[in-house]
This record gives structure tokens, C-alpha cells and sequence, in this order.
């Protein structure tokens, strides 16, 4: 968990950051979202993320290394390397790219 | 007091010779729920006690009927038919009793049986529908089928024999020729619980959700605690029923349970080495005593030496309503690794099910889905978590 907690707090100090997600196969999700978000954000991103993985999987597309969405207002992206899983939500108009490079780069100090 | 808890204080009034009082407390619980299966069996071996046969069969055939593996009540139907010197169908439901493997919390039945049948344990016949149970439970439902099958090509009407296999089916998700199996059994046993578990979850699935909860309502009328249903779907990734809340009985203090320590109710485990515990002291109002304004204190282990689990200990504080230590408790119990998933589930869900706890109840159980890679499932549950209102504070 000090793991977990630890790459959390490094994920929320990137630049454009504006909430994350992280979990390691076999355990609970951990978040740091905006404080108007529900409670249960984390839980219900990671297991939505889990979910939408199975489902890619089970059709036969391979195993999901990242996904990427755009709301009105945020752009997530959702990561995994090992048993490692990292999902941030950032700006409209915040550079993915170079984010997904800096998460990508911490997701493997972990694994 | 739940209705299962009134009935562990009258099976142990009935171990300890008192079945005057058993039969009280069993009356208690009937006079609110008058299918009760386990208060209506209690009431079956008193009258068994007085030699009210016909009585005590009237009762066991409701019995048998609800709960076909029920192998108390088909031990009790044997016994009597052997008083009335009707030795085929006593020799009959014994077979039935030893092809139902009663668990090591239940010799006296399995005793009883063979006693009937004259045999000693070490010539009891290995049967298809012995070897079916046996695979059912250990978990290979797919073999437990082949064996039901067999077993049923030699005695078709034996309904305990369909129900394991309508179990197998169900487990396989093979769930069309599950509803075929339970719609046989009805016709035998319109009161079968499983059965009504089984095809209620099956309606849901197919989207006629009213006429599933409608169906699970009946089971509710013998088994009102749904102890049944919830330790069966509990079984599953998810399932969309809704399972009501534990009701609660006021027992008049001239019939309050104050002697002796009656194993405590909990939902059913699948496995043998989670049978019910023995609490560690008498129960009062407030339920077995744990350790008292000690949060860290560990679960008292019983005089006896029967351990009270971290399990037991969290479902009584659930009972307590002590919702600041439940959650302490359920917090621990989801981060230990290798506790039986079925049995997690069903206390989660059962926590999950308190109006005042559901938030951080739902959210739990979630986040045990997530640790156990079942993502579709803690989904569902976090999504309960964010329906439902924020926990009261104790």
C-alpha cells in the first residue's frame, strides 16, 4: 500500500494532473479526485476499466495496455504495466502524450 | 433476535433434553412465520419425542419439500417410519440420508441411518448419487452432473438427486437447462427454496425481474433471513436480485433464551470447515460478549476451544449495529488474503444490506471484488455504494 500511495501522490504532482487512480493486481483501488467527485469514483473507474479489459479480451482483441477517453471537460487515460495500474484524468488541454510517456515511465519503476 | 439465532437456542434446548422449551422457542418463530423450514423441523422431532407420528410426518414432509438435502428431516422420516414397522420406506430414506453426505456436524443423522440400514460406516454403498454430492461440493460441478445423471437414470423421482444437479447446471451456467431441471422439481416440491433461488435468478437474467423477486419472496416465507439464497448467490460474479433485510423477532422475556451457549447463526458456508461456531458465551441482547471498549482486542475464542472468527466476530457487530467497529473489522477482513470469497461475499452483502451501512457496505465489497479480480462484479457493487445514502455514524 505504501507502494500504491506513493506513486499516487507522484501521479497527482504531475503537471495538468487533475485527479488519479492507482491499483496493483489484487488489491483495492486507491484515488485522489477532486473532492466534488463521488466517493466512490476510484472504485467504480478502476472496476470500469477492469471491465471494459475483460470484455476486449474475452472478444479476442489481446490484452489492453491503455485506453484513453475525452468527456466535456476531462481527458482520462488509463495505463497498465504488470499488475500495475495508473488511470489519470487531466485537461482538455493538457498534453496526453508527454502524460502518458511520465506515467508509463512510473508504472515501471513500480514493476 | 433473527429468527435462526431463536432456532440455534431451540436446537441446543433440544441437545441439552429440554425439547419442552425447544418446541416453545420453534412455536415462537412459526406464530411469525408459519413455513419457517428449521423452526417447522424443530416442532417435527418433538413431536417424534411424544410419538406423535402423523404430527411429526406432516411437518417433515413441509420440510423435505422446502429443503430436499435437508438430511435431519429425512434422518427424523426414517426413524418413524421404522417405529411404524415400515421397514422398506425406513430403509428407503436412510439410503437417502448417507447419498445426501451429511456434513461432520451431522452424525446423529447419518448415524440414524445406518442403524436402519444395519450397516457399519465401512459398507456404505458408493453410489452415483453419493459420488454427485461429493463433487458438488468439492467443486467439480461438471463431474457432479455426470453423476447426477447416472444417478438419476436409476431413480428419476429422487428429487435431492435433480436438485444436485440443477445445482451443477446452475454453477456450470448452463442456466435453460437448470430452469428444466427446477421446473421438474416444483412439480414434486413446490416449495424447494433452492429451486426458487435458482429459477428466480434465472427469470432476473432473462429480464423478468418482478416474477424472480416475486418467486425469491416465497423462499423468503420459509427461509425469511434468505440464508439459502444468500449463500448461493453469493456464488456468483453478480446477480440482480434483491435480497431484503434480516428481520429481527422480539422474543418475550418469559421465553428469552439466558442458559447455555448455542452455536451461532450465520449464513451457510459451502464448506465443511465453516460450520457454524460456537459462540464464546451465553447470548444476552447484545449477543455473544466480545471484548468490551477494546477495539484492538482480538475475537475471544470459545470455552470449548471452537474458534470465533474474525467472521463471526464482524457479523455480530453488524448485529450490534456497531457500525464504527464493523467497519474496522469488514476493512481487515478485505485486505486478508485466502478467506473463502463465498463466505466474504455473503457477510459484505449481508453488512451491504443495513440501510445505515449500505454505502460503506456496497463500497467494501467492491473493493474485495477488485482484490479478487472480478471487476464486472465491483462495479456493480460500487455502483450500489454510490446509490446508496451516506452510513450514519454509530
Amino acid at each position: 500500500m505504501p507502494d500504491a500511495q506513493a506513486l499516487l501522490a507522484d501521479l497527482k504532482a504531475l503537471d495538468d494532473v487533475d485527479g488519479a487512480v492507482v491499483w496493483r493486481a489484487g488489491e483495492a483501488p486507491l484515488g485522489d479526485l477532486a473532492e466534488n467527485v463521488s466517493p466512490v469514483a476510484p472504485g467504480l473507474l478502476a472496476s470500469g476499466i477492469g471491465t471494459m479489459e475483460q470484455v476486449v479480451e474475452t472478444v479476442g482483441l489481446g490484452k489492453v495496455d491503455e485506453l484513453w477517453f475525452l468527456t466535456e471537460a476531462h481527458q482520462g487515460l488509463a495505463v497498465r504495466l504488470g499488475d500495475w495500474q495508473a488511470i489519470i484524468l487531466v485537461s482538455l488541454d493538457a498534453d496526453i502524450d508527454s502524460l502518458r510517456n511520465a506515467v508509463t515511465e512510473r508504472l515501471e519503476r513500480q514493476a | 433476535m433473527r429468527p435462526s439465532e431463536i432456532i440455534e437456542h431451540a436446537r441446543q434446548a433440544f441437545r441439552e433434553g429440554a425439547p419442552d422449551r425447544a418446541v416453545e422457542l420453534a412455536e415462537h418463530v412459526i406464530a411469525r412465520y408459519p413455513r419457517h423450514a428449521s423452526a417447522r423441523l424443530v416442532r417435527a422431532l418433538k413431536a417424534e419425542v411424544d410419538g406423535e407420528l402423523d404430527q411429526a410426518l406432516e411437518d417433515l414432509r413441509f420440510v423435505t419439500s422446502a429443503e430436499p438435502l435437508n438430511a435431519r428431516a429425512a434422518a427424523a422420516t426414517a426413524r418413524i417410519f421404522k417405529l411404524r414397522d415400515d421397514d422398506a420406506r425406513a430403509q428407503d430414506e436412510a439410503r437417502r440420508v448417507v447419498e445426501l453426505v451429511p456434513d461432520v456436524s451431522d452424525n446423529a443423522s447419518l448415524e440414524s441411518a445406518l442403524d436402519i440400514l444395519g450397516v457399519d460406516a465401512d459398507a456404505l454403498p458408493m453410489t452415483p448419487g453419493v459420488f454427485a454430492r461429493i463433487h458438488l461440493r468439492s467443486g467439480w460441478p461438471g463431474t457432479a452432473e455426470r453423476y447426477a445423471r447416472r444417478a438419476l437414470d436409476e431413480e428419476p423421482d429422487r428429487i435431492d438427486i435433480r436438485l444436485t444437479l440443477a445445482e451443477a447446471l446452475w454453477q456450470l451456467n448452463r442456466l435453460s437447462q437448470c430452469e428444466e431441471q427446477c421446473t421438474i422439481i416444483f412439480d414434486r416440491a413446490n416449495d424447494c427454496v433452492r429451486a426458487a433461488v435458482m429459477l428466480a435468478h434465472v427469470l432476473a437474467e432473462r429480464g423478468r425481474m418482478a416474477e424472480g423477486q416475486d418467486l425469491l419472496g416465497r423462499a423468503g416465507e420459509i427461509d425469511p433471513e434468505y440464508l439459502e439464497a444468500r449463500q448461493m448467490l453469493a456464488q456468483l460474479e453478480i446477480h440482480r436480485l434483491v435480497l431484503p433485510d434480516v428481520p429481527q423477532i422480539d422474543v418475550p422475556t418469559s421465553i428469552r433464551p439466558s442458559d447455555g451457549a448455542p452455536e451461532a447463526a450465520t449464513t451457510p458456508s459451502t464448506s465443511p470447515d465453516h460450520q457454524a461456531p460456537t459462540v464464546a458465551e451465553q447470548p444476552s441482547d447484545d449477543g455473544p460478549a466480545m471484548p468490551e471498549g477494546d477495539s484492538e482486542a482480538e475475537p475471544a475464542a470459545a470455552p470449548d476451544g471452537a474458534a470465533f472468527t474474525q467472521i463471526d466476530w464482524a457479523r455480530e457487530l453488524i448485529r450490534r449495529e456497531d457500525w464504527r467497529e464493523a467497519e474496522r473489522v469488514l476493512r481487515e477482513i478485505v485486505e486478508e488474503e485466502g478467506l473463502p470469497e463465498v463466505d466474504v461475499d455473503a457477510l459484505l452483502e449481508e453488512a451491504a444490506g443495513r440501510p445505515a451501512f449500505a454505502a460503506t457496505g456496497w463500497q467494501l465489497l467492491g473493493d474485495f471484488r477488485m482484490r479478487t479480480h472480478r471487476p464486472q462484479a465491483a462495479a456493480e457493487a460500487y455502483l450500489r455504494a454510490a446509490d446508496s445514502p451516506e452510513a450514519t455514524d454509530a
